[in-house]
């Protein structure tokens, strides 16, 4: 049974893992239709390093993802916060309805954050793509901070408070040492859900000043280069190093 | 400085629940008031409300002459002990402790010698570096004494600040607490559950029931004259006879009759305390006496206890030593030990 499971997990991994690992190892190799033995090269990231749209698409999506990481970790922070301390009429709704907005196909938020988005007179470009981000992020923020207030003890706020600490001190210096932890996760979180965006930034985005999933998808419709490759690698390093970095902080597989 | 409490007509409730229900008590400065009573009666809502946690529906709330029942919990000035301590775990022993003088923006060197000061206050004095996880259950309670403490509060709150100990270590606790509280000479109110607590640090208690205060007054005075049912059996052991009385004498339901220390008519329940009995082979004169069977004796060291049985109801009797008797005897007592009951309250 044991050997089994090995081999199913294995499996799992391998079917995960697999052509990430190719796509990665092409962007090693010299030839540009992948023919093997790989060639060991760093020519394609040498190129990339020259490629204006790329570069300019990849500055985009990092101050978006970071502006983006900013709002949502401290808007979704103070929303566990207050869902955390007070019975309000509706909060259980409110609680609900923060769930949906993950399951709906980002193909449909879109469509209706653009159509919004015009109808208001925010009409295209980066405040738009922030805005979209930023609602697309706050739930998981909430999620991730909401699950560590769970072991928090609300009997801490109240001896701060006998103390005579403000609601702002008990805030600072009792409420978020506890869920630090919680809060970056949700940071990482947030920044990987904008980072890693392509269907709203897709829709929202002007072109021209695009974020860099939007620009790949771009660029391979005009013909696949290895430098595709070379710059999907960086990126899925990065994802891969944000979701770790969140993974460890949020305690996913129990307390240390 | 510390200062008296004084509550009136204190009123809340909780949905359609009253769990304060008219309360009026007074705390004299720099006194120690244990409030006791069942689960659900409202003393931890008292205790909240005078903290600044439950903002009463209707009533007031005095602390040191000036009413407070509408100001915050962070502008109260009191101190409380919470019943899991509440230490805050990202911060070391001292650090605990300075909070309150840090959120005060006391100078850090002033700061420092209060913290030393009340650590020493508890005994804690080397242990300013350690993490709460670190201390024992013990120093935890110390540590939280001392946080609660160190601004030098109006009023001092204890909710169940003992029930987290084993039993060594909450009577060495209970000593320990009136002498701080005895030291630092601040008024201490206290809710408890554990009667045998209350009775040994109060210089008052308060019974509560149903969100009425049932009785009050020194430990002593309610022990020995208990005014209800409630309170005769919810302070120590009680037993409660009840009949018809016409004068000095209570005719009981059972049959029989005793004598009583002031006279009373109509229906009437009174209270003995078991140790207040003595079982003997005859009736003694003077003395009240019932006839009946001892059913078993449990023997506890110093004392023993005797169960017995008249007229169908169940009495105890506790003697210094284990007088080894069995079958029929005479309960007797001193007519003074007689406690006339009034009706519940609110019943």
């Amino acid at each position: 049974m044991r050997a089994a499971g090995r081999v199913w997990l294995a499996l799992v991994l391998g079917f995960l893992y697999l052509p990430i690992g190719v796509m990665g190892l092409m962007s090693f190799n010299r030839s540009p239709f992948y023919r093997l033995p790989v060639e060991f090269t760093t020519e394609w990231y040498v190129k990339l390093a020259g490629n204006r749209e790329i570069l300019a698409a990849a500055w985009t999506s990092l101050w978006i993802a970071g502006v983006t990481t900013l709002v949502a970790t401290t808007l979704g922070t103070l929303a566990a916060l207050a869902l955390f301390r007070y019975e309000f009429r509706g909060k259980a709704v409110l609680q609900a309805l923060l769930f949906p907005p993950i399951a709906i196909p980002w193909l449909i938020t879109g469509t209706a954050m653009l159509i919004f988005f015009f109808g208001i007179g925010i009409g295209r470009g980066s405040p738009a793509v922030i805005l979209g981000h930023v609602a697309l992020a706050i739930p998981y923020v909430i999620v991730v901070v909401a699950a560590r207030l769970r072991t928090f003890d609300p009997a801490l706020e109240e001896a701060a408070r006998t103390l005579g600490a403000s609601a702002a001190q008990v805030t600072l210096w009792v409420t978020l040492p506890w869920i630090a932890s919680g809060v970056i996760a949700g940071a990482l979180f947030a920044f990987a859900v904008s980072f890693d965006q392509f269907v709203v930034s897709y829709f929202l985005a002007e072109p021209g000043d695009t974020t860099l999933p939007v620009e790949i998808y771009s660029a391979i419709r005009k013909g696949f280069t290895p430098e595709i490759n070379a710059v999907s690698t960086i990126i899925i390093a990065v994802s891969m190093g944000v979701m770790l970095l969140a993974a460890r902080f949020a305690k996913f597989g129990g307390e240390r | 400085m510390s200062g008296g409490v004084a509550i009136r007509g204190l009123t809340h409730r909780f949905g359609s629940l009253r769990v304060l229900d008219g309360i009026d008590l007074d705390v004299a400065q720099g006194s120690f008031f244990g409030l006791l009573g069942p689960s659900g009666s409202g003393k931890t809502t008292l205790l909240r409300a005078v903290a600044g946690f439950v903002f009463p529906e209707a009533g007031r709330i005095e602390i040191g002459g000036v009413p407070v029942e509408r100001v915050p919990v962070e502008r109260r000035e009191i101190g409380m002990v919470f019943q899991n301590y509440a230490l805050f775990p990202n911060m070391s022993v001292a650090e605990n402790v300075g909070f309150g003088l840090r959120v005060r923006r006391v100078p850090r060197a002033e700061r420092a010698a209060r913290v030393a000061e009340a650590l020493a206050l508890v005994q804690l004095g080397p242990l300013g570096d350690r993490r709460a996880h670190q201390l024992s259950g013990g120093q935890r309670q110390r540590v939280a004494l001392a946080r609660a403490i160190v601004t030098r509060p109006r009023v001092l709150l204890l909710d169940e600040p003992l029930s987290a100990l084993d039993k060594a270590l909450r009577v060495e606790m209970q000593v320990e607490l009136k002498r701080i509280q005895r030291e630092v000479g601040i008024t201490t109110v206290f809710v408890t559950h554990d009667q045998e607590e209350a009775l040994t640090l109060s210089d008052r208690i308060g019974i509560l029931r149903d969100g009425r205060l049932v009785q009050e007054g020194p430990p002593r005075a309610v022990y020995d004259a208990p005014a209800t049912v409630f309170a005769a059996r919810f302070l120590g052991e009680a037993n409660i006879l009840e009949g018809v009385a016409e004068g000095t004498a209570l005719r009981l339901a059972g049959g029989d009759a005793i004598a009583l220390p002031a006279s009373a008519t109509g229906p009437l329940a009174v209270a003995v305390r078991p140790e207040a009995m003595e079982l003997a082979p005859t009736a003694r004169p003077g003395w009240n006496a019932l006839p009946v069977t001892v059913e078993q004796t449990i023997f506890s060291g110093p004392t023993a206890t005797h169960l017995c049985r008249w007229a169908g109801t169940p009495l105890r009797v506790l003697t210094k030593g284990g007088g080894d008797v069995a079958g029929a005897a005479w309960v007797t007592w001193p007519i003074a030990a007689t406690v006339l009951l009034a009706p519940e309250v609110g019943a």
